[in-house]
Formats: structure tokens, C-alpha cells, sequence
């Protein structure tokens, strides 16, 4: 394997140290001797996990078809489709909340619809899993289809010409090419749906995931609460890009291989 | 070169904001204060002293604990309650904190929501009130008591109404629970719920919904906490628990509802500027913008004797 120059090594260092310096100081400020967790922290990491799971499922499901079309269509309909993906990309977490609040609340259109069949999303799991959905879709979608942009057309076109189905070309072509960078937006997605405060706080306050019983233990025990709590959500949040980073990785060891 | 040059002006720049800030002043307050603090007295204050005026608002105890720890500086802290003044005199940040505002609890409604006509046909002299918050699918909507006073102050004004009122049970049948998940919300989801007309009341302070221009229900000293002579003999009969951060319960106590000002020990422009903040809200014309934005009156003596 190649070796990158020396000078993008001494040049990445600034990016790097920056990057660096709130953690290196966290291990200092950290109590390692009265390291233990708040009450609930426990269940602020459950919560956090297993609905991000959902979340990530979800994110993946309605995000993948969308990221395909994106990246093949042309003209009027991409444009729109575009600016509904960059619409809540660019809108602050904290106003999207607050939208969402006025759109599925108990009194709005859709909420009423909902509470008709019994469903309600103020406060509830379902709530916090559109919460994070919402956060997490559009960088997904912008990730992924960069990474189905860069599949060559002639391969796409070639599996027309021989006659393989909208469904094939998607299954057997486009996702196994782009998987290295499919990889990437789900670790996108994944960090974007752990961390999300400002749509949580407004529209899903409860269940507690990490970042709002952060906000909490701050309000309540001090800082040294909220040290805790974040070493555990990076220990607990960072295998899922990990393990994408590796898959992207051996994919490109395997198509470097396949090469003659 | 032209790296050299600007360099050179974001120096001089660093420089200009450093030598101005000798008569800036940096004000941190609970957060329910933002309209009287960032439209009303920071701004006053500023034209008076010819300074720059910058204001900071969060959760009271939050912002208390991050001042405490030095994680942030400030000149002057403005909270409710003495509760969030306590965690900076245990820090040494504070010798005393002076009374400069008070306020009341009363029930906020949605003007347009289904309800807002009985709430405007209902008065806080008989129990009615407590009747139409506990009515199904009625939708209330409060602050999180564990880490926001005025949480814990209604859940104080309904343990205290259902005893003036004589109506036993009757907190218990409106919250369902104090940490209920269908009424709890962050203060600014709460304000969102509000206005936007999710909710159809909610548990306010009298300043803020005011501020905030919102129709309201007015309730008697007896349970609207604002009375400081009421607290010993009357407010202090009921209590409530709550989880500490070990798992063990804590109980609580009302506070009164007044709005206490300190200046900080390390303030960054100095303990003068600090003063000179607090005066300006003692003063009348301090008074006269507090009344405008909704508050009343200082109410009580300084925390500490």
C-alpha cells in the first residue's frame, strides 16, 4: 500500500490538535476516582440506543430509494426534490422542533388525524423516534447519494442493455459499488440521530435519551455529572462509525485487489 | 503579505474589543427573564452607563452550576427563587443577593383552544378552576420540576389549592404524576406548545405570561406563592419528593417568588459594574421596566441577614 506524503501528515496536524483539545482536557477535568454514574443515566443510555436503532432503521429505509432517484434524475422534479432534502438540513435544530411541534402536535392537522386512530406523538417513544429521524434524513440522503453518484453510469447502463430491472440494477449494481461511502452516511446518520438536542428538547422531551439527561445532570449535579455521561455516549455511540469505517475500508482493499 | 495585513487588523480588532470592554457589562439570568432582560433593563442600562450591554439566559440551576464551576464568567446572576443564589454562596462566588422583583404563579390559556372561554368566565376565588384542568382531554402542559423551579412551584400551587379548596386528590387527578411525560416539557417546548396552540393551558409565572401577552387566570396569595409572609405558616404545610442524582428521594420546599440579584466576585468588568447593574434595577426606573414587562414589586429582605 501507498503511503501518503509526509506533508499532508505535518498539514493535517493543526485540524487535528484542534479537534483534540476539548477531549484532552475532558480526560483532565474528568474525577476518574468518583467516576460513577447520576440516577437514570443508566436508562438515558438504553433509551438512547435502542430507539436510535429504530431511528437508524427507519432513516435507512426511507432514505436509501430517495439518495438512488437523486442521484439518477434530471431537470424540475430534482430541483424540488432537492431543496425538500436541503429545506431541513439548513433549518436549526431548535426550529425544527419547534415545527414539529405545530405540525403533529395534539391539535394540529396531522395530529388530529392521528389521535382519530389513537396515536399520540407528544412525549412518547414514537415522538423521539421522529425526532431523531428528522435530524438524522437529510444528512443521510446527501451522503448517500454522493455515494451512488460516484457508481459509474456506463456500469448502471450496462446492466440495462442487458436487461437487468430498475430493482437489479439498484440491488446488484448500485448498492454494492457504493457501499464504501453508503457506509459513511450511516455513520453519519447514526452520530447525527445520538447527539440530537434541539428538535428532542421542544418536540420529545421524554423518554430522556443522552443529550437531554446531559442537560439535566448539568442542571442538577454540575458539570462533573455531565463528564460522566459523556464518556459513556462516546464509548457507547462510537462502534457504529467504527465498524462502517472498517466495512469501507476492506471494500476498497477488495476492489483494489480485484483490479489487474 | 496580505496574510500579514490581516492578521495585523483581526489583532487590532481583539485589541479595540478588549479596551472596550472596561464598561461592559455581562448579565446572566433565569431564563424565563429574557424579554425584560434583553429589550428592557439591559438596553436602559446601557444608554445610561454609554455601555454595551450582553445578556445570557438558561435554566436557573444550570446557569448557577456552570457560574459555580467557572466554566463561565459574568458580572451580575438575576434568578428566581434563592435556591439557584445558594449553589453560588457555597461556591464563594457570592455574599448576599438582594431582592429586585417578585411574581406569581397563575394558569396561562390558549386563547383560541377549545377552553378559552370557560378559563375567561373562571376566577381564582372558588375551585371551578381546578374542576376544568382535571376535565379528560384537557390538555395542560408544565416545566420539568426536576431541574426548573417553576416545575416544582406548580406542583406546590395544586398541593396548596386542593387544600385551601378543600378538594382532596384533586393535584394528584390534574398532573398524573409529577414527572407525567403528556404535560412535562423543556421551558422553551412548553412556550412552543403554547403559543402554536398545542396545549389548551399551562403553569406559568405571572412576569413571563404577561411578557408573552397570553390570557391567564389570576390566582389567590394563598397558592400563588408571590406572598413571602404566607411561607412559614401556610406555603410550608405541603412538600413533595423527588429523585436525587444517587436514586435517594429529596423533599421539597416552597421557595418564595421573588427575583434576587448578586454580583459575582470574579466579575470580568469588575464588582463596580456588577453594582452598578443592580442599583439600576432597585432604582425606579429599574421598578418602573420590571412593572411594564409584568413583574412586580421587590418583595422581602436580602437572602442572607
Amino acid at each position: 500500500m501507498r503511503r501518503p506524503p509526509a506533508t499532508a501528515l505535518w498539514l493535517s496536524l493543526p485540524a487535528l490538535l484542534m479537534l483534540a483539545v476539548p477531549f484532552v482536557t475532558l480526560i483532565g477535568l474528568t474525577h476518574w476516582t468518583h467516576f460513577r454514574l447520576a440516577w437514570g443515566d443508566s436508562n438515558a443510555i438504553a433509551t438512547s440506543l435502542v430507539l436510535g436503532a429504530v431511528s437508524l432503521m427507519l432513516v435507512i429505509l426511507s432514505g436509501l430509494p430517495l439518495a438512488w432517484w437523486l442521484a439518477q434524475a434530471r431537470g424540475k422534479p430534482r430541483l424540488v426534490a432537492e431543496l425538500v432534502v436541503l429545506i431541513p438540513l439548513l433549518t436549526p435544530p431548535l426550529a425544527m422542533g419547534i415545527l414539529l411541534v405545530s405540525a403533529w402536535g395534539p391539535y394540529s392537522p396531522a395530529g388530529s388525524l392521528l389521535a382519530r386512530g389513537g396515536i399520540a406523538l407528544t412525549n412518547n417513544p414514537a415522538a423521539f423516534v421522529l425526532a431523531q429521524w428528522y435530524g438524522a434524513l437529510p444528512y443521510f440522503v446527501m451522503a448517500a447519494r454522493a455515494a451512488f453518484a460516484d457508481v459509474p453510469v456506463v456500469i448502471l447502463e450496462a446492466g440495462r442493455t442487458l436487461g437487468a430491472s430498475p430493482w437489479q440494477r439498484f440491488w446488484r449494481l448500485s448498492l454494492p459499488l457504493a457501499s464504501s461511502g453508503l457506509a459513511t452516511a450511516v455513520a453519519l446518520a447514526w452520530v447525527r440521530a445520538m447527539g440530537e438536542f434541539g428538535i428532542v428538547m421542544i418536540f420529545a422531551y421524554f423518554p430522556q435519551g443522552m443529550p437531554v439527561k446531559l442537560y439535566n445532570n448539568l442542571q442538577n449535579d454540575g458539570v462533573d455529572a455531565v463528564y460522566v455521561l459523556l464518556w459513556l455516549l462516546l464509548l457507547f455511540t462510537l462502534p457504529v462509525p467504527l465498524a462502517c469505517f472498517a466495512l469501507t475500508r476492506r471494500n476498497a482493499q477488495n476492489r483494489r485487489q480485484m483490479l489487474p | 503579505m496580505a496574510f500579514l495585513r490581516y492578521s495585523a487588523l483581526l489583532l487590532g480588532m481583539g485589541l479595540t474589543a478588549s479596551a472596550l470592554a472596561g464598561n461592559d457589562i455581562h448579565v446572566t439570568y433565569a431564563g424565563s427573564m429574557g424579554k425584560v432582560m434583553d429589550e428592557g433593563l439591559g438596553p436602559a442600562f446601557a444608554r445610561q452607563q454609554n455601555s454595551h450591554y450582553q445578556g445570557q439566559g438558561q435554566g436557573a440551576y444550570g446557569m448557577a452550576r456552570l457560574l459555580a464551576s467557572k466554566k463561565l464568567t459574568a458580572d451580575v446572576f438575576v434568578s428566581i427563587t434563592p435556591g439557584p443564589m445558594r449553589i453560588l454562596k457555597q461556591a464563594g462566588l457570592i455574599d448576599n443577593a438582594v431582592p429586585v422583583a417578585s411574581t406569581s404563579m397563575v394558569i396561562a390559556y390558549n386563547p383560541k383552544g377549545k377552553y378559552a372561554q370557560q378559563f375567561a368566565a373562571l376566577n381564582g376565588n372558588d375551585s371551578r378552576w381546578l374542576d376544568l384542568l382535571a376535565t379528560p382531554g384537557l390538555k395542560f402542559g408544565r416545566t420539568d420540576p426536576v431541574n426548573d423551579p417553576k416545575g416544582q412551584n406548580i406542583v406546590f400551587t395544586l398541593l396548596l389549592a386542593e387544600k385551601f379548596y378543600q378538594k382532596p386528590g384533586m393535584a394528584e387527578k390534574i398532573m398524573g404524576g409529577v414527572q407525567n411525560p403528556a404535560q412535562v416539557n423543556l421551558e422553551g417546548g412548553l412556550l412552543t406548545r403554547l403559543e402554536s396552540g398545542q396545549v389548551d393551558a399551562a403553569a406559568g409565572y405571572e412576569s413571563e405570561v404577561r411578557s408573552a401577552h397570553l390570557p391567564y387566570l389570576s390566582l389567590p396569595d394563598a397558592i400563588n406563592l408571590s406572598n413571602p409572609a404566607e411561607a412559614k405558616q401556610w406555603y410550608d404545610t405541603v412538600s413533595f419528593t423527588l429523585k436525587d442524582s444517587q436514586g435517594h428521594d429529596k423533599t421539597l420546599h416552597t421557595q418564595p417568588l421573588v427575583y434576587y440579584a448578586a454580583v459575582l466576585k470574579n466579575a470580568p468588568h469588575g464588582e463596580q459594574t456588577g453594582q452598578a447593574f443592580i442599583d439600576f434595577l432597585r432604582s425606579p426606573q429599574g421598578q418602573q421596566l420590571f412593572q411594564q414587562y409584568g413583574y412586580a414589586a421587590a418583595k422581602g429582605d436580602a437572602i442572607w441577614p
